[in-house]
């Protein structure tokens, strides 16, 4: 990993490691804004990634908006700090948009259009300590192309190399409903990892990682017993994760309160139109991963 | 026609898909492309880019390809191709061109427009890739013109409309090539109208030989100015442009020259520290590079004398 030391003194990218022209704003290799280059060496130590994975649609975008707001408002006690107006764009993006009963757009496959977030977290509990997190929001779209076939996004294994934990996001809704998508997607992307590490047959993979059921307001029985759910509704999951990840929790989530649909006459398409906020375990995926770090 | 420039000896575009596929273009005059008489039809690789919902997946991704696409080919077509938002304009009958020499030898000629709204309905339009490529045989067929083939493209998508379901293996596509009608003029497209547009024309012409790295913001009619530069290089060159109208400049998708229709804070951001040049035509033309020098002057003199190139 380059380190925020050379990275400040060289202008190199700290996710990819490429050297950039002074001036540049966004690494010429990844795209990723060298603003987080200038904020971490200001801080004088290394941030700690936290990747936030899963397929298209399944909500990424919305749920780490959320989540950064509620760290930014105290939420637990956290202290959360955004280094640099970038990392508040998401945030911003995500509520402004709820707040007009809209989901915020899709985010485009075009790594230079993606949020990044770098927040500077205090935890207090159960022992203080600062944290440095960044947080990227990618397309699934590209996820899966990295996935399907690596180095498609090498931006996304860069990140997934240097990533201290990672909050895999899967929708509950539809594997409740029957669906192998959300359980076959997850497995691939968990597949992806064990394949990254090079881990021998009898190592298994440390990172911690949270799978996150997402949606869960389709299912509530999701929160009593997320491991309960996974096991029988992600079956594939559940196993991979027993075989190949010593560090895995389960957890369920979900942001929106209540839906409406609308359409239009000579509409093609129903949009679901958020009509609250009901934010039920966005914090406590992180808080886990915070705390295994 | 051998490596030397063919301003003169170049088959004029027809009218039909010439006027068609310009980015937010005049009306299209009547006669399509399958009205013209052909000479010859080049079979092709085909694929589509899109997003769409299937039980293997949702989004953005090739959803058609024709069996002769190799992987690497797909890799880089992923790479490469737009996804959400990435048209200039964000009206439903937005078009965009991307022209592109890939690694394996191919040229990749890509209509995009938008088809509908995003299929689930988080705002926008879903953007639309139909792409073909071509052997360089096959490319020479149409005088290495990549705004020729994107109109053949627009012509087949506005006669079929676009393909938004799964379709694993497509059938390679038959592009008809033109019969020339050699010496009789500009045809169809509109020279330049000015002198200070013509030095643009040659400027865009200069920067593809030189392989330097241009964003031209302000551009009107994206796919005439092109069509007229790369009318201006010689044919070896035609054959490395990495090209695009209409599109948001996006550094992975690794442009040589980018035209957008206004300069936008974004795009500045994205190029600041990358060694791309950002221009904009309402200034005056940068003075041609040495190696360009003779061969613009030869493009001026014919238009001051209103050959070929010159105001009619």
């Amino acid at each position: 990993m380059t380190t925020y030391a050379e990275a400040a003194v060289e202008n190199s990218c700290l996710i990819c490691g490429a050297r950039n022209l002074v001036g540049a704003m966004v690494c010429c290799d990844c795209q990723a804004p060298l603003a987080i280059v200038h904020d971490v060496a200001a801080q004088e130590r290394d941030p700690q990634i936290v990747t936030i994975l899963g397929e298209s649609n399944v909500g990424k975008t919305v749920y780490l908006g959320f989540l950064l707001d509620m760290l930014t408002q105290r939420a637990a006690d956290y202290e959360a700090i955004p280094k640099g107006a970038y990392s508040v764009d998401l945030q911003q993006n995500v509520i402004s948009h709820m707040a007009r009963r809209t989901f915020p757009p899709k985010t485009a496959m075009e790594a230079n259009s993606w949020y990044w977030a770098y927040y500077q977290i205090y935890q207090r509990k159960p022992a203080p300590k600062w944290i440095d997190l960044l947080m990227p929001d990618m397309a699934g779209e590209s996820l899966a192309a990295e996935v399907s076939t690596p180095n498609t996004f090498k931006v996304i294994r860069s990140l997934l190399k240097l990533s201290a934990g990672t909050l895999l996001l899967v929708d509950a809704a539809m594997a409740a409903n029957g669906s192998t998508q959300p359980d076959f997607f997850a497995v691939k992307m968990l597949s992806y990892i064990d394949s990254m590490h090079q881990a021998k047959r009898d190592e298994r993979v440390q990172t911690p990682t949270a799978i996150v059921l997402c949606k869960a307001d389709h299912c509530p029985e999701c929160f009593d017993h997320p491991r309960r759910f996974a096991q029988a509704n992600l079956n594939r999951l559940w196993n991979l994760c027993e075989n190949r990840f010593s560090n895995v929790e389960f957890f369920a989530t979900s942001v929106v309160g209540s839906l409406g649909y609308a359409t239009a006459p000579g509409e093609d398409y129903v949009t679901p139109i958020p009509l609250h906020t009901a934010l039920q375990g966005v914090l406590e995926p992180f808080q886990w991963v915070t705390d295994q770090l | 026609m051998g490596d030397r420039p063919v301003v003169v000896a170049e088959p004029p575009p027809l009218p039909g898909p010439a006027a068609s596929h310009a980015v937010q273009a005049e009306p299209a005059p009547a006669g399509g492309v399958a009205d013209r008489p052909l000479r010859d039809v080049i079979q092709c690789d085909q694929a589509v880019f899109t997003s769409v919902h299937s039980q293997m997946g949702e989004g953005y991704r090739l959803i058609a390809i024709s069996p002769g696409l190799r992987p690497d080919e797909k890799v880089e077509i992923t790479q490469r191709s737009p996804s959400h938002d990435s048209l200039c304009d964000s009206g439903p009958h937005a078009v965009g061109m991307l022209a592109y020499a890939m690694a394996s030898g191919r040229y990749c000629v890509a209509y995009c427009s938008h088809a509908g709204r995003e299929h689930t309905a988080r705002g926008g339009q879903r953007v639309y890739t139909h792409m073909v490529l071509l052997t360089p045989a096959d490319f020479t067929a149409f005088q290495n013109n990549p705004v020729r083939i994107h109109a053949l493209l627009a012509d087949l998508v506005s006669r079929q409309g676009p393909m938004l379901k799964v379709v694993p293996r497509v059938e390679r596509l038959g592009l008809p090539v033109m019969k020339p009608s050699w010496g009789k003029g500009c045809g169809g497209f509109r020279p330049p109208a000015s002198q200070a547009e013509a030095e643009w024309i040659w400027s865009m012409a200069d920067a593809l030989q030189s392989g330097r790295r241009l964003v031209l913001a302000g551009v009107r009619e994206p796919l005439r100015l092109l069509e007229w530069a790369v009318l201006c290089l010689k044919l070896r060159v035609r054959r490395g442009m990495d090209v695009s109208a209409g599109l948001k400049y996006a550094p992975g998708r690794r442009m040589q020259l980018v035209l957008l229709p206004k300069e936008d804070a974004q795009t500045q951001r994205l190029i600041a520290g990358q060694d791309v040049e950002l221009r904009r035509v309402g200034q005056p033309a940068p003075p041609p590079l040495p190696g360009f020098l003779p061969w613009a002057n030869l493009l001026r003199a014919w238009y001051a004398q209103r050959e070929v190139i010159g105001p009619r």
